[in-house]
């Protein structure tokens, strides 16, 4: 543990209004669960029009970015199918929706389990305390709304799901 | 608030209000009809302190391009619009 929950928590009730209207402002759901230090978005896939769940694990915030899935909504486990695939925004860079090791991945330094502490697709990315800073000239977001509309950003150009 | 001195309210203009992903409430803003979706993002996220590498304008779940203006992207008066960062992943 690198904070105290009570820290992350109060992090957390600081965004909640503005994780709220992001969702509502782009058709999802948020789910802000404070004592377990967890923040659900529901929202549909843009081709297949199934759900999608992303999930936010929030302890250590802001000392260390939340861990960010997707779990199948039915099962609460994390598949490759549960992740969307790669596609581009117009005229933007590579998607921060990648895969690794089998298992789908937010390729962003705002997602925790990206680094190489966590075994991520970056190893290259030392401390995942050190995410305000890492991997300059990407794609950037340093609160929770930021990062979830740039994740549900890149969604909405998904061609479909992994795996499939 | 304006993005520059010319053209608000003759028609050269376009009236819009931006969300930050961070804000709750929007901002107005009034571009120039031809300045492209990136330099107008530009403008607004430093109005927001938001500090996207790449920043541009989502519109409903259209994101789009920085280098082509608002205008040919379908952007019209009295839209709104949500900011994003198109930097790609790594």
């Amino acid at each position: 543990m690198l904070v105290p929950d009570e820290v992350a928590r109060a992090h957390i009730a600081q965004e909640s209004a503005a994780i709220l209207a992001c969702a509502a402002r782009n058709g999802a759901k948020a789910d802000i669960d404070i004592d377990a230090l967890e923040i659900r978005f529901s929202f549909n896939h843009p081709v297949d029009k199934l759900p999608l769940l992303l999930v936010a694990d929030v302890h250590d915030y802001r000392a260390a970015p939340p861990a960010w899935r997707f779990l199948d909504p039915e099962s609460g486990l994390e598949t490759l199918q549960a992740y969307p695939s790669a596609g581009n925004l117009p005229g933007g860079g590579p998607s921060v929706i990648n895969s690794h090791k089998g298992m789908g991945t937010i390729c962003a330094h705002f997602n925790r389990l990206a680094y190489a502490e966590s075994a991520g697709i970056h190893p290259d990315w030392a401390a995942a305390t050190d995410w305000l800073t890492t991997a300059p000239g990407t794609a950037r977001a340093t609160n929770i709304p930021e990062m979830f509309q740039l994740i549900y950003s890149h969604c909405c150009y998904s061609p479909g799901r992994q795996g499939v | 608030m304006t993005s520059d001195a010319h053209g608000h309210g003759q028609g050269s203009s376009l009236d819009v209000s931006v969300f930050a992903p961070a804000f709750t409430e929007p901002k107005p803003f009034s571009f120039h009809k031809d300045v492209t979706a990136g330099e107008a993002a530009k403008l607004a996220a430093d109005s927001f302190g938001y500090q996207a590498t790449s920043p541009t304008f989502q519109k409903g779940a259209i994101v789009l391009n920085r280098d082509a203006n608002l205008v040919s992207q379908g952007v019209r008066d009295g839209d709104e619009l949500q900011l994003v960062d198109s930097g790609g992943g790594v």
